[in-house]
């Protein structure tokens, strides 16, 4: 299973998004905001705790993670790199 | 788009506000105080403004006369033109007085050595709240202040008076990236001390419950209870009382530990937020004249939305 892959599946259960499935989530579509997946500012500290749990990586600070929490594509690249 | 009741906007403008920073200079607190008077008299009988805090009054005072409404108005008023004083004297003279009692500050100092986990403190819009910060400087330990700043706002935060001055704090803007919550975020794990305002919601999504509160319901911001969940911090509810010119205390009324995976839903976090609302009644209800919402945090969004079809471009503003 590809990163993207995996991430589609741990935000779903670790955020218990229980409307959501894998296929709906678009890679590219906002994470935040009503355009997008519809988390909130605290999914952030949410998902920053989840990429940390399944794939070791930590996002530190705003500057890694404005660009890393943009959407599913960034967060995955973001994640490949420092792996 | 935010459906928020309230705005950090002073009511006075930057003139005004310009004339209390010289009456400072050149004659101190209490010319200040006397200017004040005026000011809040001008205030309590302006009936726009009274109105901002005739809801406050009817739960705190019930059913009571107009020259009773009136008096307490008028102190209400006076009061909050004290601490906004007493607030520029700290900035332009350096005269302030923040107690925190030794059992309080060992609490503090307890809890951010025990779980090394930073501390959230969550306070209101009560007292002297904007010096809140003083009181915690002997605490070793970064501090951070979630602190939404209306862009129309002319008041000046007392480290804001001369050049040059920074923040003896961190400030987290709420309305930032990702809503500041990285920032805190990476705040508690360096350890810091992080302080909420947590009797006004922002209005966005989920981020905010209803809770009980002087004899009616008001929403509150769950934000700071699911980041401690989040983040496995401490919390304290305290609150800062101004007890004479240049003089205030802050005094912690509980400390509360959240569990960790109580998940989004606003609901989960509710019990916590009824257990600040509670803090913050018997606060309110002794002293009454020391809480600065200036809005009828009581009213609910369909009546508001129907008043503000009727006011619009009368934006809220404050004393």
């Amino acid at each position: 299973m590809n990163i993207k892959e995996k991430l589609k599946e741990v935000l779903i259960s670790d955020l218990n998004l229980v409307d959501v499935t894998p296929e709906e989530i678009r890679d590219d579509e906002p994470l935040f905001g009503d355009d997008g997946l519809g988390l909130d500012s605290l999914d952030a500290v949410e998902i920053i705790v989840i990429v940390q749990k399944h794939f070791g990586v930590e996002i530190r600070n705003m500057e890694e993670g404005k660009d890393a929490l943009r959407s599913l594509v960034s967060l995955a690249k973001f994640i490949e790199e420092r792996q | 788009m935010t459906d928020r009741k309230w705005t950090s906007k002073s009511l006075a403008s930057s003139f005004f506000h310009r004339i209390f920073y010289a009456t400072i200079r050149l004659g101190g607190r209490w010319a200040a105080y006397c200017l004040l008077v005026f000011v809040a008299g001008f205030y309590a009988l302006h009936p726009g403004v009274r109105a901002r805090t005739a809801e406050y009054r009817r739960k705190v005072l019930g059913e009571s006369g107009f020259f009773r409404n009136l008096w307490f108005c008028y102190r209400h008023y006076f009061e909050f033109g004290k601490m906004l004083v007493d607030r520029a004297v700290l900035g332009i003279l350096g005269r302030f007085d923040m107690h925190t009692t030794r059992e309080d500050k060992e609490l503090l100092r307890d809890l951010l050595a025990e779980e090394r986990k930073g501390l959230i403190i969550i306070t209101g819009h009560a007292g002297c709240w904007q010096l809140g910060t003083a009181g915690l400087e002997d605490i070793d330990a970064p501090k951070a202040v979630v602190l939404y700043r209306d862009r129309a706002d002319v008041d000046r935060q007392y480290y804001e008076h001369g050049k040059g001055r920074k923040a003896p704090f961190r400030i987290i803007d709420p309305l930032g990236p990702l809503g500041g919550t990285v920032e805190m975020m990476e705040a508690l794990k360096q350890g810091s001390i992080i302080c909420f305002m947590g009797d006004r919601n922002f209005g966005d999504g989920n981020s905010g419950v209803k809770v009980d509160f002087l004899g009616g319901e008001i929403e509150v911001p769950i934000g700071a209870y699911r980041l401690a969940s989040l983040m496995g911090a401490p919390v304290v509810v305290a609150f800062s009382r101004r007890t004479g010119p240049g003089r205030g205390k802050i005094r912690i009324s509980r400390a509360l530990q959240v569990p960790d995976g109580l998940g989004r839903e606003a609901q989960a976090y509710k019990v916590y937020a009824q257990m600040f609302a509670d803090d913050l009644e018997e606060y309110a209800r002794t002293n009454p004249l020391q809480f600065y919402n200036f809005y009828d945090m009581w009213e609910k969004r369909d009546e508001r939305d129907e008043h503000q079809g009727k006011t619009q471009g009368s934006p809220d503003q404050r004393p």
